[in-house]
């Protein structure tokens, strides 16, 4: 494959990003359209999601090959690929949350301080899942390369 | 349905063993049992006596059988009777087993899929009878026809003896009965509620069927014999409610594919509530037809508000579709042929050219209904108006509740309002609020000399307080809303109208302060706690509780659903955030009791502050929830949809330091 300059990694990057996003408001619409009776409409953008996930996984075909967009981590096999995630978890667990937990107490608003709170402890729950499986992909023998 | 009906049976010519279709065996179903009757708790367990009435009602409906019977017996198992065709007993031609035991002992046979015997049917396809046999313990089957009894018995989905052929009989029809496998269903006892709720429904769609129902249990005993149609239905169901106009409206529409009657009133209560069915087959998640008649119902009354100028569009009055739907109540019966479902329990229909037809029939019924009738376009479009005012209303509830860091400013009007409108009917509005065992969780946690002086805080009615009674001496309320004020001073001995944030009360006043799920209602409920802490003499006693998340990863999904019901939510606590907050206002020697309650859902989401759109997402959360959250948070959907979550209580003891 071609090689990708940094300007248009980071372009890609930025690309994935905004389909990503867009998944989530689709399918998000899809309910509201749903629960409104509007089937049709609720079907549009059920299938919209579904070709635009489609698209970011495309994306993210392009990318995988330099780096974890979201955390710069090498990805690729499941070792990678969960070593990745749990850099990203700690950091939404640890970093992300928290910081934003605070800018919501500062702005004055509990309910969504509260919000972020939830959110910080379920990243916590995941980053022991991701840690757990990548103990169990390790050790299996043939699985990828030895952890660095 | 009326009697000249497209879908009028020509007799089915011959319903023997022929007729009969064989896919495939059967220890599937005790494998994995979920996959075929949904799951393995009490929805599951329903879904087996489903399947037996379903099959009559198919007779009912093609015209052989006019009385179903149902019998819960003390064993706890269940017989269902009617008096239809009975089940075909020669060999089938395939196998030379009788045609019956082929129907119980294999998946996937029957009598609806080679097309001649049944036109619409209510059952699934065969895969009913066997599946009820596999799940069962034991089955009998009794057979009468063509002048014979003949008999067979079942247990866990194998004959444990051939079929046997009795004596002469002058009798028609199949009985059933079968006890459900505890092996299978953790809970295996039929609820006389449910089943009763669905024989009324079939009797009600089925005027010439005669239902009943016997629960050995209880001794009760009755025959249900609806002949009022959808229409009788919706008046059924609105007998308790308040209603917007007098009588219910009706709409019905005829095709060469497919007919459908509907019926449908609007009350002053909050939930939409529209009971759908297929072919008799309750649909409780909707589907194209539900959804073409609420399109028709928002275009046709909001046509009329818009052309008699009762919707002020020019003062940016936009009524929506949820807002036309608020305090629905609707009854609407397809019957259609080859009816396409997501999945095998039916719950939501598919087939997409049902909504155009459900749609333009009721449009037009209606359209003319206002046309013709000026002041039941008014009360309609009028109860319609209050619900996009009440919509605008929270809102707005929703922002100003929001709070500086530096100086909380607390509009306190929001609870009152909130709460005063709640007042009406609080004890009505939960579960939680009268449950005994949970006013006992708190009360058994009072540990300081008896006598003591006591403060409820924030005590709604009193209830919470009034639990300790016996126990303490002087009972003392406290509450923001002036409703709740007087509705606790039938409890208490004296209450004061004021806030948690300012008691007016000198410190060290109290022995023990008892509060109950209010302090995630509160910003900043840190502040409200150093008032509790203060108003504490040394050694006081501090009880309260509160609903809590089971783990990290249901909490916030919880914040969703919370959030959705109450927009005044202000924090969803996980227990060690509500114990470092007490322990953090100065409270020592904590004790924690948990106490598990289940809580309808339905009957908590259905308050004014909930809005419609909201009732529908929670539902949604519920039966969409992600499976790490199922696999920490108990809750059941059942049968009809409605959803019973099973709430963690957390009772904290806590003193002041002494």
């Amino acid at each position: 494959m071609t090689e990708l300059t940094e300007q248009l990694s980071a372009e890609l990057s930025t690309a994935l990003t905004t389909e990503a996003m867009a998944v989530q408001r689709y399918t998000y619409f899809a309910r509201i359209a749903e629960i409104e009776g509007h089937r049709e409409i609720a079907q549009l953008f059920t299938e919209l999601a579904e070709t635009t996930s489609c698209v970011a996984h495309g994306h993210l075909d392009l990318l995988q090959p330099i780096a974890d967009p979201a955390t710069a981590q090498p990805i690729g096999d499941t070792r990678l690929n969960l070593a990745s995630a749990l850099a990203g978890g700690l950091r939404d667990a640890d970093e992300h949350y928290p910081r934003w937990t605070a800018a919501a107490h500062a702005a004055g608003c509990a309910d969504i301080a509260s919000w972020l709170t939830s959110l910080a402890a379920l990243k916590h729950a995941h980053v022991a899942r991701i840690n757990n499986a990548l103990a169990t992909v390790t050790t299996v023998a043939g699985q990828g390369s030895a952890p660095e | 349905m009326t009697t000249e009906s497209v879908f009028e049976h020509e007799r089915a010519a011959t319903y023997d063993a022929s007729s009969i279709v064989i896919f495939s065996g059967l220890s599937a179903v005790r494998r994995n049992p979920s996959m075929y009757v949904g799951s393995t708790g009490a929805e599951g367990l329903h879904h087996l006596l489903s399947e037996l009435v379903d099959n009559a009602v198919d007779e009912c409906a093609a015209g052989h059988c006019r009385n179903l019977s149902v019998t819960l017996h003390e064993d706890g198992s269940c017989t269902v009777e009617d008096d239809g065709r009975g089940v075909p007993v020669d060999p089938h031609p395939e196998t030379g087993q009788p045609a019956c035991e082929v129907v119980l002992t294999t998946l996937h046979s029957g009598g609806k899929f080679g097309g001649a015997t049944y036109r619409e049917t209510a059952g699934l396809h065969g895969v009913g009878l066997s599946c009820v046999n596999a799940l069962s313990e034991w089955l009998w089957l009794d057979i009468w026809r063509d002048g014979t009894h003949h008999q067979q018995r079942f247990s866990r989905g194998e004959p444990v003896q051939p079929l046997t052929v009795g004596g002469p009989s002058a009798k028609r029809g199949t009985r059933i009965r079968f006890q459900p496998d505890p092996g299978i269903f953790h809970d295996p006892v039929l609820s006389a509620a449910t089943v009763e709720r669905r024989l009324a429904e079939i009797a009600f769609l089925h005027p010439d069927l005669s239902v009943g129902f016997t629960d050995e249990r209880t001794g009760e005993t009755r025959v249900i014999h609806n002949t009022g149609g959808v229409r009788g239905f919706v008046e059924h169901l609105n007998r308790d409610e308040t209603t917007v106009h007098p009588e219910p409206v009706t709409a019905a529409g005829q095709s060469a594919e497919c007919e459908f009657e509907v019926a449908f009133q609007w009350t002053e209560g909050y939930a939409e509530q529209i009971r759908s069915f297929v072919n008799t087959v309750a649909t409780d998640q909707g589907g194209a037809h539900v959804d073409g008649l609420r399109a028709a119902l928002a275009s046709a009354v909001t046509g009329f508000a818009t052309a008699s100028g009762i919707l002020d569009t020019a003062s940016g009055e936009t009524v929506t579709t949820m807002d036309v739907l608020e305090g629905l109540r609707a009854v609407l019966a397809v019957r259609m042929r080859d009816p396409k479902f997501d999945g095998q329990t039916k719950k939501r229909l598919q087939s997409p050219e049902v909504f155009q037809f459900v749609r333009d029939g009721v449009h037009r019924d209606l359209a003319a209904r206002l046309a013709a009738d000026e002041s039941l376009g008014r009360m309609v479009a009028g109860r319609v108006l209050d619900a996009t005012r009440a919509r605008l209303a929270a809102r707005l509830a929703g922002r100003t509740a929001r709070f500086q860091q530096r100086e909380l400013k607390i509009d306190y009007d929001v609870y009152r309002r909130q709460f005063g409108i709640r007042s009406r009917d609080w004890h009505d509005s939960c579960s939680w609020l009268t449950d005994e065992g949970l006013l006992a969780a708190h009360a058994e946690l009072y540990d300081i000399e008896p006598g003591a002086r006591m403060l409820d805080v924030c005590c709604g009615s009193g209830v919470v307080g009034d639990a300790f009674r016996g126990k303490v001496g002087e009972m003392v309320g406290l509450d923001i809303t002036p409703e709740m004020v007087k509705l606790a001073a039938h409890r208490l001995d004296r209450v004061h109208l004021g806030t948690v944030y300012d008691l007016p009360f000198q410190d060290g006043e109290f022995d023990i302060v008892v509060n109950r799920e209010v302090l995630h209602l509160l910003p900043r409920p840190e502040q409200p706690l150093a008032e509790i802490h203060r108003v504490l003499r040394p050694g006081g006693q501090f009880v309260v509780g509160q609903i809590m998340p089971y783990s990290d990863v249901d909490a916030f999904w919880m914040y969703r659903i919370f959030k959705k019901k109450q927009p005044l939510l202000f924090q969803m606590f996980r227990e060690q955030d509500f114990r470092q907050l007490l322990l953090d206002a100065g409270f020592v020697d904590l004790r924690m009791e948990e106490y598990f309650l289940v809580e309808s859902i339905d009957k908590w989401i259905d308050t004014h502050e909930t809005t419609a759109a909201n009732r529908l997402e929670i539902y949604r959360l519920f039966y969409e929830a992600p499976l790490e959250v199922r696999q920490v948070h108990p809750f059941e959907v059942l049968p009809d949809g409605s959803v019973r979550d099973q709430w963690r209580w957390c009772v904290y003891s806590a003193r002041k330091r002494g």
